[in-house]
């Protein structure tokens, strides 16, 4: 239901991927259980998991996020995280290419961290940060074939005084040369380590600064996993190449960085967790908000609010197709028959979080079609209602029409017959006969006035109210705060709900009961309530019998509400309410 | 209701309306028993009956409620129409409906020569002979049975009118028929002057603005009836 329809990774290509991952994993704890090996146990695990686990979180990535570069990033990183433990061999080449690995992994680390969550450079001072790293790195590598002996930059890879001479120093440059050359190393990795680490930090506090809560809450488990192996490696290459520390320390510091580089990839795991969470708890949210607000008017109101972007807007199938601009995230909510229901726009930045966008498109889309299928509902309940009404309308003007006519003519007749026969008419039973037709137009005229009171269309409700209460059976008082007409639908439901639960106050009310009918008006909405001083009930235990179910239908079929008070002795109140 | 004199020699020239052919023939049958009414024309709808107007010149016209083309109150607004164009003819409106404020309405611009006459009271062969004659002369005619229908309803349910003395009860159905003083004091066997003194005390007991004219009278009592107190 997304606009963003970029395919991920194929199941091939990611288990091609970890194989190749766990193939070197393999190979590298192959080169921790050679000989001379510093710190095997540590080799054995860090290793293997530094080049596994990144492949696994950044297969996950590509999976989860598509669009974004993390995924392939941190595969990448998982499987060149192999070449560092060539550092391990007795090979000097080898030897030589995995401590030159070191400062370009760094940097690809850098990299991945700089860009969270998208894997690109997005501005001008994301570029411009990377540009003395990547000098300082060039140099550190530059000046390596003019030192002597291969020293590793931590003591994870230290080679117990035994390392392997450097295959490519020139022997002329022995004593003074090789002495400024570490010098020059030393100075390069140091520069480097604060240009590298200072402007990601700066960055990154930057961007801590301009995101929102919600990024925050995702920010914040990255940050705390991902930056300590930044620190601990700066501390390390300073302690290491600075300042003359005794190898006990070394392995106190070597400590510090196992920690960093175990975190570092989990610091990515537990930012889309994170990601997935919020997003989880915002549909859930969302939906509850947009589908208890019948106003879709609001809904861009609501949705910005979640997702902390004033910019938020949203279109509606009855609206124009909006000009879809760039520099947007447009996200198309639709069925699954594939009818658009609404399309929202936010921030760009809202591309970065995948998991949002589903977000408010599973609820945009849940409460538009709860929405529509109320508003249905609603509709069908009217149109029945209104059907019904017109073919009460109708019958009771066939009545008066065809029965009532003919039974009057009638009526005269008979008086004529009676006037004519004179004294005859007595034993023709004429008169009863004339009691009996009488009796007839009185019922017939009772009937019609029950099916549709002529007064309501024409008066309205106040006047139709009191006409069909004049003679009810329980004594009705109608208290009128002043009330404009309304739609005939309107009129309609709120008469017969009030005839209904007077019909209620007669059947259960108990002799002595008197109602009154309240009628107001507030905001173009019309007021009704229904009080008597009847016997009541429990609401709790009453079922909800014909009589009051059928008054709820005929309000909510003109989109209004209904509630009923009562308490065992003490009467029965029903208000309702109908936006006019 | 009291009799009214019978003048044999000016015969009441009738144009009744009624969209049922047999009301039509029924009320025919029964105007024909009066000897003082000459039936002139018989319409099926509005235009007929305005056209007979103009034509025949009637004394009095019996509409029905309700004819085509519009199918409700047609009879009311040919009523109005005729107070202007023909002052001097006096309209029954026959109407199934029991509702005082059709019958305020018939009388809301005078209540000069107007009637209002329920179908189911057709028959009643005094009343409605009666009832032609007083409209013909300008008199007002609210359907009695409609009338004590109402009191009677409303006795139950308003405090006011069960205050009211049997006697004013008369007297106050009386003025809702549209019965001017002297003819209550006549058909209760009264003086006038105790039917004023009745009026005056119907009227403080009820809380109603006391009226002199009759038709504002009648509309008063109308209203009242129809519980807009």
């Amino acid at each position: 239901m997304i606009a963003i329809a970029l395919p991920g990774p194929s199941n091939r290509t990611l288990a091609a991927l970890l194989a190749i991952a766990a193939a070197l994993a393999t190979v590298a704890v192959a080169l921790a259980r050679m000989p001379g090996v510093a710190l095997p146990e540590l080799n054995l695990v860090l290793r293997p998991f530094g080049i596994l686990v990144p492949a696994a979180i950044g297969s996950l990535w590509w999976r989860r996020r598509p669009t974004s570069r993390i995924g392939p990033l941190l595969i990448a990183l998982g499987l060149l995280g192999f070449v560092p433990a060539l550092q391990l061999t007795r090979d000097p080449w080898l030897a030589q290419l995995g401590l030159a690995s070191e400062a370009p992994l760094a940097i690809l680390q850098a990299f991945v961290v700089l860009t969270f969550p998208s894997g690109r450079l997005r501005s001008r001072a994301d570029r411009v940060a990377m540009a003395p790293m990547l000098f300082g790195i060039l140099l550190a590598v530059a000046v390596l074939p003019f030192i002597p002996e291969l020293r590793p930059v931590d003591y994870l890879s230290a080679c117990n005084n035994a390392c392997p001479p450097n295959p490519v120093f020139p022997g002329s440059l022995a004593g003074e040369g090789s002495d400024l050359a570490q010098r020059i190393r030393i100075a390069t990795v140091l520069v480097a380590g604060v240009l590298m680490n200072l402007p990601v930090l700066v960055l990154l506090v930057q961007r801590w600064q301009a995101a929102n809560r919600r990024r925050r809450a995702t920010l914040a488990p990255f940050a705390a996993l991902s930056l300590p192996v930044f620190v601990a490696r700066a501390v390390n290459q300073v302690a290491l190449l600075a300042l003359a520390l005794p190898p006990s320390a070394f392995i106190d510091l070597t400590w510090l960085t196992v920690v960093g580089r175990i975190a570092f990839p989990l610091g990515f795991l537990a930012a889309l967790l994170r990601a997935e969470f919020v997003a989880g708890r915002e549909t859930a949210h969302l939906i509850q908000r947009l589908s208890a607000d019948r106003d879709r008017a609001s809904w861009a109101a609501t949705i910005a609010e979640a997702l902390d972007d004033r910019s938020v807007e949203v279109w509606f199938s009855t609206d124009d197709a909006p000009e879809r601009r760039g520099g947007r995230t447009w996200i198309d909510v639709g069925t699954e028959d594939g009818r658009t229901l609404a399309i929202v726009s936010a921030a760009a930045s809202l591309a970065d979080e995948p998991e949002l966008q589903s977000a408010v498109a599973a609820a945009t889309r849940v409460a538009a079609e709860t929405g529509e299928l109320l508003d249905d509902l609603r509709q069908s309940r009217a149109r029945l209602v209104d059907a019904a009404d017109q073919e009460r309308r109708r019958l009771g003007r066939d009545l008066h029409d065809s029965a009532q006519q003919r039974l009057v003519a009638m009526r005269v007749r008979l008086a004529l017959a009676h006037e004519r026969l004179g004294a005859a008419a007595e034993s023709a039973g004429l008169p009863e006969l004339e009691r009996e037709l009488d009796g007839a137009l009185e019922d017939l005229r009772a009937v019609a006035r029950g099916l549709y009171p002529v007064l309501l269309s024409r008066d309205g409700l106040v006047p139709a109210l009191r006409s069909a209460t004049r003679s009810a059976a329980t004594p009705v008082t109608i208290v009128d705060t002043g009330i404009s007409r309304h739609p005939e639908l309107v009129e309609a439901a709120v008469y017969f709900t009030c005839l209904e639960a007077l019909q209620n106050v007669a059947k259960h009310g108990g002799p002595g009961t008197s109602a009154t009918i309240t009628i107001g008006e507030e905001d173009n909405t019309l007021t009704f309530t229904i009080r008597d001083d009847g016997r009541g009930f429990d609401t709790g235990t009453a079922r909800d019998g014909t009589g009051l179910l059928s008054m709820r239908d005929r309000i909510a079929a003109v989109d209004g509400s209904l509630s009923i008070e009562s308490t065992a002795g003490q009467g029965t109140t029903i208000r309702g309410r109908v936006p006019g | 209701m009291i009799e009214l004199p019978v003048d044999r020699s000016a015969p009441i020239g009738l144009v009744i309306a009624d969209d049922s052919f047999l009301i039509r023939s029924a009320v025919r049958e029964l105007v024909s028993t009066f000897d003082d009414v000459q039936l002139l024309e018989e319409c099926p709808d509005a235009d007929c009956l305005l056209e007979a107007v103009d034509r025949l010149n009637p004394a009095v016209v019996m509409t029905d409620i309700r004819m085509p083309p519009g199918g409700d109150g047609e009879g009311l607004r040919v009523a109005d129409r005729l107070r202007r164009t023909h002052p001097d003819i006096g309209v029954i409106v026959l109407s199934q409906h029991e509702e005082p404020s059709y019958g305020r309405q018939l009388l809301e611009g005078g209540a000069t020569g107007r009637g209002y006459l329920l179908k189911d009271g057709v028959h009643d062969r005094a009343q409605v002979h009666n009832s032609i004659r007083i409209v013909a002369v300008g008199g007002t005619v609210i359907d009695p049975l409609m009338v004590r229908r109402l009191l009677a309803a409303e006795k139950d349910h308003d405090r006011r009118l069960a205050d009211l003395s049997p006697r004013e009860l008369e007297v106050l159905a009386s003025m809702a028929q549209g019965q001017s003083n002297a003819t209550i004091a006549a058909g209760l066997h009264l003086t006038k002057k105790a039917v004023e003194k009745h009026v005056g005390s119907i009227f403080s007991k009820l809380e109603l603005p006391d009226e002199e004219l009759v038709s504002r009278r009648v509309a008063a009592v109308l209203l009242y009836l129809e519980g807009g107190r």
